[in-house]
């Protein structure tokens, strides 16, 4: 009797304190899972909310910038339409292009490809400063890399190099909850500089890709 | 005078101070599972309060998905488009030799008729000038314009010749 009275009085206090640490443990742990749940979803949705908003700003005019950004940085060796271009523009300056010659390319870390470009041109001093002028004011992407100008009683000769780019497209799409931002001044401002190139005649977008095993969504970029 | 009276066998009797301990162990046992009930409740209420948040922020977040999945043509698009200009502007931050022939052009736009330009090698670096003046006169107004100008930080003359016939030779190096 004497042992019952004793256990029957420390019986629930033993009880109480075993359920407090399990039903504490098992109740935190949720609470604190929840907590972390529920701040990750409303980050998601803050992400997901300026998304839509500025893709829903830039929907009307992006495919156009995009289009003139392809144009301007291809996702192929721009050699071929590097040498039309400058070929179409030695007409348009009357210069005469000759001995154009092209190296195989090259890559560097930044994923950004560049192919070398030789010519000889022709003409009137005047008209090949100018030709020279308009070489970076043409899509893809090029810079004179060096000149060599000589000029007799005939008129004037210039050996070019020139160096045009390209990068291969980007594979996959951020994840959807990843945020995007709208562009800064700067990329604006280049945006610009692409924008006013002049374009290759027969461009068209071709931005297949290969498709990629890397985490993300899907190859969007695969016809 | 009241009296005590136990009716208990005296082995079951608890008194004194443990009588005491088990009584206020009694009372915490009493009030630590009034306040687990609290706790447990509390608990609960809250899991249910946040698992309804929880849901409302996943069906909010959802529908957010379904209406940035429809502009995936246009993310591309933006992705698309910010991975060029990123690389563009690399690109166009490279060493160019156009520069320097802005540069140079302004000095072998205004020679005169008389003078040529044998050779002129531009590249990103430095601009190698090669002239052939008839008249002194035009020797010294080149060197005195280019001497004049801030545009280069180096000018360096390489040579210096005279021909009665073709007249003076002027080669300069020019660096910025």
């Amino acid at each position: 009797m004497f042992y019952k009275n004793i256990l029957y009085s420390t019986l629930p206090l033993f009880i109480t304190i075993v359920l407090f640490v399990f039903v504490g443990n098992y109740g935190i742990g949720r609470v604190r899972d929840l907590q972390s749940q529920i701040s990750q979803a409303k980050s998601d949705k803050i992400a997901l909310t300026e998304k839509l908003n500025i893709l829903q700003t830039v929907s009307a005019t992006v495919a156009d910038s995009s289009l003139a950004a392809a144009s301007a940085l291809p996702g192929k060796n721009s050699v071929l339409v590097m040498r039309a271009q400058l070929k179409s523009l030695a007409g348009h300056d009357s210069v005469v292009l000759s001995n154009l010659k092209s190296d195989l390319g090259s890559s560097d870390i930044s994923g950004l490809s560049k192919v070398g470009l030789t010519f000889n041109v022709a003409g009137s001093r005047t008209a090949i400063i100018v030709f020279l002028k308009d070489i970076e004011n043409t899509a893809p992407v090029s810079l004179v890399d060096k000149i060599t100008f000589s000029e007799n009683a005939g008129g004037s000769l210039a050996t070019v190099s020139v160096k045009s780019f390209w990068a291969a497209f980007p594979k996959i799409l951020p994840s959807l909850t990843e945020p995007i931002t709208d562009l800064t001044a700067d990329e604006k401002s280049t945006l610009e500089k692409i924008s006013a190139l002049s374009q290759p005649p027969s461009f068209g977008t071709s931005v297949s890709t290969e498709a990629s095993g890397s985490a993300g969504r899907s190859n969007p970029f695969l016809p | 005078m009241a009296n005590k009276i136990n009716l208990l066998p005296p082995g079951i009797n608890i008194g004194g101070s443990l009588g005491k301990i088990l009584k206020l162990t009694r009372m915490l046992g009493v009030i630590s599972v009034a306040l687990f009930l609290i706790f447990a409740l509390g608990i609960s209420v809250y899991l249910i309060i946040s698992t309804i948040t929880m849901n409302g922020l996943n069906s909010e977040t959802d529908s957010l998905k379904v209406q940035v999945k429809a502009l995936e043509s246009t993310e591309q698009q933006v992705v698309l488009l910010k991975d060029r200009i990123g690389k563009i502007n690399i690109a166009l931050a490279q060493p160019e030799a156009l520069k320097n022939l802005d540069d140079v052009e302004p000095f072998i736009s205004g020679l005169g008729p008389s003078t040529s330009l044998s050779q002129l090698d531009i590249d990103p670096q430095k601009v190698d000038l090669s002239l052939n003046f008839k008249s002194t006169l035009d020797t010294s107004t080149f060197i005195k314009s280019l001497s004049d100008s801030n545009t280069f930080k180096s000018i360096v003359l390489m040579s210096f010749g005279y021909n009665p016939t073709s007249g003076y030779s002027v080669s300069v190096s020019l660096t910025k």
